[in-house]
């Protein structure tokens, strides 16, 4: 093939893209892909700052304006390019909505395209060996390649992932890529070429997200070193270790600094809740038009479609079988669908979106499955979200729909009826595996009264509440208004001291504010759910706010010029968040009643005889935590039940500073 | 392979004096001990050889059991499924004592073991030399052309030697003693398994008729010792192999295995279909549990048996194996382990050993992995869950779910390792440089390294074989009906009793086939709780034997002897009491259950010396849970507590019967989880059992399978006051909430007086309801003769379910007088 018939393909692929992501393309300057709960306002607030700190000269992977006065360390902008570029490039010629969009749009459609590559390789690849001498006709290898692109292109799992916008992962077009590098490997004569380019392309797939080393390269380089292994291929096998060695060399300046960086981290959590259900292989979307009158698939996929979208597909899984029976090179494919599917799984079963919970012998137990052997090993710990293992699925699906697919078209051979049974084939696969109809999109576009705040210099920093449900949101309008943000984040949550946003939020404490340095307030009205609660206190402590519309209300911070920010506590529920002007100990007060023993922690650290003598504590901002010991487990299974803890009266009375204030 | 028989029985008897060295003291005490610990099941074993004796020579049937269960008997069938577990030793009995005929069986058994497996191995290690060249087949688990080059085929003579190291390391496997200290001659019976492969090896060679039978023979053999070996054995071995041949797809060979394990199924089904009949369904066995107390340890292979005198010492031993040693002991041992490292290395036919091993020992493992006999808990997002094995997919499966011990797969796992051994020691003797004599001397040592590693038990425990002289004369006294012995409820005396009988040859009041008594625990412990001489009497309970060592305190024998006076005999073991004789009748008896937190199920027993009916009364306190009441194991009455809530309600009672009523927690709390948690239990208190005699009347059935099987009507009712009419419907087929319970009571004219009409619930077939009906009758009812009727009909159509026999719409119960 020449290189404008590769274009057409990729124009095919892109025709099809703006198809399924309907109407986005309607919609393309002024909103931006993704559900409110999805990462498309976190990845667009990065893009942005990509674009200005190249405009201004600054580090682009250092985020001064985030975490006030801190900021945070962006290294995963470093180590993660391709989530980030094209997009930042065309934003310098384009609005961030089109930018982010567009972006999205090609890459989804180039997935398509290094699919078709690697299928049509690995079809010609079958067809000389197993068909020799029979010659081979584009209907042959060229029309099974484009049917497994767009298989892994619209792959369920890529689409849901498409619906939280996560763009970085969806960055698959370099896997196709580097495993026709490793096939090449086996018959090159200029092995060093092929090597250099088989090592380039493992670095570059990891550049959307590095987990796809995780979900996606590990199992692939697997299945290709079995079988190098099996067929005692010992010179292959040497350039392949060079090639995946090369790769990860060239990997680690991005994987490093980010591995470091996570290390540091609390260990992640969510594993659970991230894997996927057992059913999940034969649940299609409800947003599709045809099942969305089941029941069975909204329970099954539950409140994360974008991640537990894992349909395997019918009209996928029939042509997948047709090369199961046919083709032998086919099989190795299934080995690989299969295990990254039962490690999708997770560590333990679900059915319906819930951890089975069942009596063994008398034991009250969860189905543990083999990702549970995996699952605390080093680097490894870092993947909580084993559901992503269809990522691998997907690639062996499409490559299993490519060897299908060419059977089904030697069947028919060089006809002419060929072409509309590829058209029909495609229709019905495109029909069966659409997750979203319509794809879901948030506004791309700030208020100009916020985006106004830009042209002020006396805002320190802005404070967005409800704070733990609006990181993102915050930061999108950052992107306008461009002052520092209290929170934000670079990734999963804010590294923002939560105390002292608690706090914050919770007191609206004029010293308290000024120390930290808020003098703007937004109140994202979708969030306060609670009969704008949230909002109503704000404005008995702010005033009225200076802008609102439906989503936002924008409290100016008055000066503050009274006594410097004293001893403070707030409770919520359990937990008592205070700050202390200066090092100190105070006596914990209230009533603690449960069946079991209490425990009492600081900062997360146990307090052995909190109630019983001063608890003490260095300045700053802290957190006391009331909790059964042992703590209560998640528990699913209706016969057993956490002993309550009734807390009543919490406080902490009679705080001393270490040089005798109070 | 020379098909003398004199080597052949050079070998048996080779094996036959490994066996009497390693359970040695037995030999020393062959007439007058048995096989295996005091908790073991020698005494049960030794009662059904002594039962098959005893029933030929009295002409009896053999598969039933009139002496156990007074007076009903026990149905026996389970012992016609385990033929090889009782041959021949009840044949050996009619010329020795019951002992020496149950320690000699199991010491041939042993040898039998330790030869089949040699003739596999043989068969395994030779078969290139013996198969003519462009006849032979590449086969799983038999050693092939395509051993890794170096590997030279041992002549067939030169293959004696490993051969007989497999077959030490078959029948020595630290699983067969384990259980043969346990007693369990039926599961020692292994012999027939190499067979089986061996004749499924030959098959595949050769086919044939011959093949096929041969096939199926062993088969069938190989499940006779133990029926469970179906799944413990045959099930791992004939699914591995057949998965060999599919991925090998040698269809030829996999049609041919097929029909000969088809025609051993279908003959070994056909055979053991009456005791299917009598287990599945049967709570004793499908509900036995223990799935994880009776599977591996995952550190068992690596641990040897801390009665092992080498390594005692050895605190993880005990750790691992803890209280499990009979079912849980599966150490692979360093010599086994090595020549099969050395199998699996070098010759390739070995690997699919390697399979089979590893395919039962994970399945040994159970359900729940164990460390240190402990299940693993595993911690992953805040749920704390024990960690599942693949066992737990199929423990629940049908037949399946009969066994409760999957630390039997050991019995798999010791044949591949036998075989693995064999081709190991195969491999060293045609590699290492040396003369014959040196290579013997060298398996030799490293058979006798073997056998040391192996030893389970130094010495073997045995189990006395004597019963008192007082007790077996109880035989000369027909005058006693049964026996009952006490205390009942304890895993010891229900063997010792078995064994017992032996000796005295009277019926029991409890007794049993295999693992517990059927007889109503509510009969057995009003018997034992009261040892009234009257109810003793009732049900021809003539003498009582206390088993002193198996109670705690002296509280029972105390009893007893209040009860029943001075024993006739005692010693240190027994103390036999006769019931004194007595004309009084016995009483109405209850016993409220003492269990104040519901967590799984509570039991109170009555006995009742007339037909009539018990009210039976609590308070439940609980939150949202689901809790039956059910009578004799048929469920009364559901409800969902929530809160409190008091019962009251009336149970019919038979004469002359004991019976439970449980309160079953639904779902029940699990013994185990997490102690950060507590189960949802229910609170009991103010049971009250009480007992009014009242005739039965023959039950009546109505269509839609609902039989009013007990009414109860009071004779006067007074105007104005609640009528209180007692049912007990039992139900063939499931009801709804549209089926609806009527209770009318109508004039003389016919004219409709008072009802209740009200649905009794969503009902599952083969549940009963207790059905306290209260009609309150209207204030300004004249007094006179009324009529009080019952039936169903189902709603909104109103259609009356017809009553069979008459088939009227609705079932006069009586009349009743109101008075002025």
């Amino acid at each position: 093939m020449r290189l404008r018939h590769h274009l057409l393909v990729y124009l095919f692929y892109l025709a099809v893209t703006l198809m399924i992501t309907y109407p986005l393309i309607t919609v393309i300057g002024t909103r931006m892909i993704g559900h409110p709960f999805g990462d498309a306002y976190e990845y667009t607030h990065h893009i942005w700052w990509i674009k200005t700190a190249l405009q201004t000269g600054q580090n682009p992977f250092f985020e001064p304006n985030i975490v006030y006065p801190d900021g945070a360390n962006a290294v995963l902008l470093w180590s993660l390019p391709l989530q980030s570029f094209p997009a930042w490039l065309f934003l310098f010629v384009m609005p961030l909505p089109l930018a982010f969009n567009l972006s999205a749009l090609l890459t989804l459609a180039l997935n398509g395209w290094a699919m078709f590559f690697l299928a049509r390789y690995l079809i010609r690849l079958h067809s000389q060996s197993d068909v020799g001498a029979r010659y081979i006709v584009p209907l042959h290898t060229t029309a099974p390649a484009l049917v497994a692109g767009l298989t892994f292109m619209l792959y369920p799992a890529f689409q849901g992932q498409l619906g939280a916008a996560h763009t970085g992962l969806l960055t698959l077009w370099p896997a196709p890529l580097y495993f026709y590098m490793l096939l090449r490997l086996r018959d090159v004569k200029h092995a060093p070429r092929t090597i250099l380019a088989g090592g380039l392309l493992f670095m570059i797939s990891l550049w959307g997200s590095e987990l796809l080393l995780i979900y996606l390269l590990a199992p692939i380089t697997a299945l290709y070193f079995i079988t190098i292994l099996m067929a005692r291929d010992g010179q292959t096998f040497r350039r392949a270790l060079v090639t995946v060695i090369l790769g990860a060399l060239f990997s680690a300046p991005f994987i490093v600094p980010l591995a470091i960086d996570t290390l540091r981290m609390p260990p992640a959590t969510g594993v659970v809740t991230y894997s996927g259900t057992l059913l999940g292989i034969v649940s299609p979307s409800f947003y599709h038009p045809l099942f969305s009158q089941w029941e069975y698939n909204r329970r099954v996929l539950g409140v994360d479609p974008f991640e537990q979208a894992s349909y395997v597909g019918l009209i996928a899984a029939l042509i997948a079988l047709v090369a199961l029976w046919k083709r032998r090179a086919a099989r190795g494919w299934l080995l690989v669908a299969l295990i990254a599917w039962v490690f999708s799984l997770g560590p333990l079963l679900k059915i319906y979106d819930e951890p089975l919970a069942v009596h063994m012998n008398g034991y009250a137990t969860h189905i543990t499955l083999p990702w549970a052997l995996f699952q605390n090993l080093p680097l490894v710990s870092i993947a909580r979200t084993t559901v992503r293992f269809n990522f691998a699925v997907g690639f062996a699906v499409a490559v299993l729909v490519g060897y299908g697919a060419s059977v089904i078209f030697e069947w028919i051979g060089a006809r002419r009826v060929g072409w509309i049974v590829l058209i029909i084939v495609m229709a019905l696969i495109a029909c069966d595996d659409q997750f979203w109809w319509p794809l879901p999109t948030i506004p791309g576009i700030v208020p100009a009264p916020i985006a106004a705040l830009a042209q002020r210099s006396d805002i320190r920093a802005v404070l967005d509440v409800p704070y733990a449900f609006v990181v993102r949101e915050a930061m999108f309008l950052q992107t306008a208004h461009h002052q520092n943000l209290i929170t934000g984040q670079i990734t999963r949550g804010t590294p923002a001291d939560p105390v002292k946003v608690n706090l914050l939020q919770d007191t609206l404490d004029p010293a308290l504010l000024d120390a930290a340095g808020v003098d703007i307030v937004i109140v994202h009205r979708d969030y306060d759910t609670k009969t704008q609660q949230l909002e109503t206190f704000t404005r008995s402590k702010l005033g009225k706010p200076i802008y609102e519309d439906t989503q936002y209300a924008v409290f100016q911070v008055t000066p503050y010029h009274g006594a410097p920010l004293g001893f403070l506590t707030d409770v919520q529920g359990d937990t008592l968040y205070f700050y202390a002007p200066r090092a100190g100990s105070a006596t914990l007060k209230g009533t603690f009643a449960s069946d079991y023993q209490v425990q009492v922690t600081l900062d997360e650290v146990t307090l052995p005889n909190a109630q019983s003598s001063p608890i003490k504590f260095t300045a700053g901002y802290h957190a006391i935590t009331i909790s059964n010991d042992p703590s209560c487990p998640t528990n699913d299974d209706p016969v057993l039940t956490c002993p309550p803890l009734t807390v009543t009266g919490l406080g902490l009375t009679n705080y001393e500073a270490s040089n005798g204030g109070s | 392979m020379r098909r003398s028989l004199i080597p052949q029985l050079a070998i048996y008897g080779f094996y036959l004096l490994v066996a009497v060295i390693i359970t040695y003291p037995l030999i020393a005490h062959l007439s007058t001990e048995f096989v295996g610990f005091i908790n073991g099941d020698g005494y049960e074993m030794a009662h059904h050889i002594w039962w098959f004796k005893y029933a030929i020579q009295t002409q009896q049937p053999l598969f039933f059991q009139p002496l156990s269960a007074y007076p009903n008997g026990l149905d026996g069938i389970t012992l016609w499924s385990d033929p090889l577990q009782f041959f021949p030793a009840w044949l050996f009995a009619f010329v020795m004592p019951l002992a020496s005929a149950a320690n000699l069986a199991d010491l041939l058994t042993l040898a039998l073991n330790g030869w089949a497996m040699f003739y596999l191995a043989r068969y395994l290690i030779n078969s290139q030399s013996t198969i003519p060249v462009g006849a032979q087949r590449t086969a799983p688990l038999q050693a092939d052309s395509s051993t890794r080059a170096g590997f030279k085929p041992a002549p067939t003579n030169r293959a004696i030697t490993p051969a007989l190291l497999a077959g030490l390391v078959f029948m020595l496997y630290p699983t067969m003693q384990g259980h043969l200290g346990a007693g369990h001659g039926g599961l020692i019976v292994q012999w027939p398994v190499p067979l089986y492969v061996y004749a499924l090896l030959r098959l595949r060679e050769r086919g044939g008729l011959r093949g096929i039978l041969l096939a199926s023979i062993f088969f069938f053999l190989s499940a006779t010792g133990h029926s469970l070996q179906v799944i413990y054995v045959l099930m791992p071995i004939t699914i591995v192999y057949g998965l060999l041949l599919i991925g090998q797809r040698d269809w030829i060979a996999l049609r041919r295995a097929v029909i000969g394990v088809l025609i051993g199924a279908i003959v070994l089904g056909l055979f053991l279909l009456p005791v299917l009949r009598a287990t599945i369904g049967t709570s004793a066995y499908t509900d036995a549990g223990g799935n994880v107390a009776y599977s591996d340890d995952l550190l068992s292979i690596v641990t040897p048996s801390f009665f092992n005198p080498l390594f005692s010492h050895l605190d993880f031993t005990r750790r691992v194996l803890g209280v499990n040693l009979n079912e849980g002991v599966a150490y692979i041992g360093i010599i086994t382990a090595i020549l099969s490292l050395i199998a699996v290395w070098k010759v390739k036919a070995a690997r699919w050993w390697l399979a089979l091993a590893l395919v039962a020992w994970v399945l040994a493992l159970g359900p729940l992995l164990k460390i240190f006999d402990q299940p693993v808990t595993y911690s992953v997002d805040g749920y704390v869950s024990y960690v599942t094995l693949p066992y737990a997919l199929i423990a629940n499966l049908p037949l399946i779910n009969l066994e409760r011990t999957p630390g039997r797969f050991g019995f798999a796992l010791a044949l591949a390792l036998a075989a693995l051994a064999g081709y190991g020691a195969a491999y060293l003797w045609a590699h290492v440089r040396a003369s014959r004599a040196i290579k013997m001397t060298g398996l030799a040592i490293l058979m006798l390294l073997i056998a040391f590693e192996y030893q389970v038990f130094w010495p073997l425990p045995t189990t006395p074989a004597i019963i008192p002289q007082p007790i077996a004369d109880l035989s000369q006294d027909h005058s006693v009906r049964a026996i009952f012995d006490i205390p009942w409820e304890n895993f010891n005396v229900e063997r010792e009793e078995l064994y017992l009988q032996t000796g005295h040859q009277r019926p029991l009041i409890a007794g049993h086939v295999t693992r517990g008594t059927p007889v109503s625990p509510a009969k057995l412990t009003l018997l034992e709780s009261t040892l009234d001489p009257a109810l003793l009497k009732s049900v021809g309970a003539d003498v009582v034997i206390l088993h002193r060592t198996e109670v705690s305190d002296g509280t029972l024998e105390a009893l007893a002897k209040k009860q029943l006076g001075k024993p006739v005999y005692e010693d240190d073991l027994y103390a036999v009491f006769r019931t004194p004789a007595t004309e009084a009748a016995p009483a109405f008896i209850a016993q409220s259950t003492t269990v104040t937190s519901l967590t799984d199920q509570a039991d109170s027993y009555v006995y009742a010396p007339q037909d009539g009916w018990v009210t039976f009364q609590a308070d439940l306190s609980g939150s949202q849970r689901s809790v039956d009441v059910l009578l004799d194991g048929q469920i009364a009455q559901r409800l969902t507590v929530d809160g409190t809530t008091s019962i009251n309600l009336p149970l019919p009672v038979s004469a002359d019967a004991f019976q439970t009523i449980s309160l079953a927690l639904d779902p029940a709390c699990p013994a185990h989880f997490d102690p950060a948690l507590e189960c949802r239990s229910l609170a009991i208190s103010n049971v009250k059992i009480s007992y009014s005699a009242a005739p039965a009347v023959p039950s009546t059935a109505f269509e839609h399978g609902v039989t009013l099987a007990r009414a109860n009507l009071p004779a006067t009712a007074s105007a104005g006051q609640p009528l209180n009419v007692w049912l007990w419907w039992q139900f063939a087929q499931p009801l709804d909430q549209n089926d609806i319970r009527f209770v009318h009571v109508t004039d003389a004219s016919g004219k409709l007086i008072a009802q209740q009409d009200n649905p009794l619930g969503s009902i599952k077939a083969d549940e009963a309801r207790a059905d306290a009906v209260s009609v309150v009758l209207p204030a300004d009812l004249p007094p006179g003769t009324y009529t009080v009727s019952a039936g169903w009909y189902t709603y909104p159509d109103i259609t009356n379910f017809k009553v069979l026999s008459s088939g009227a719409g609705t079932l006069t119960l009586g009349t009743i007088e109101v008075g002025s």
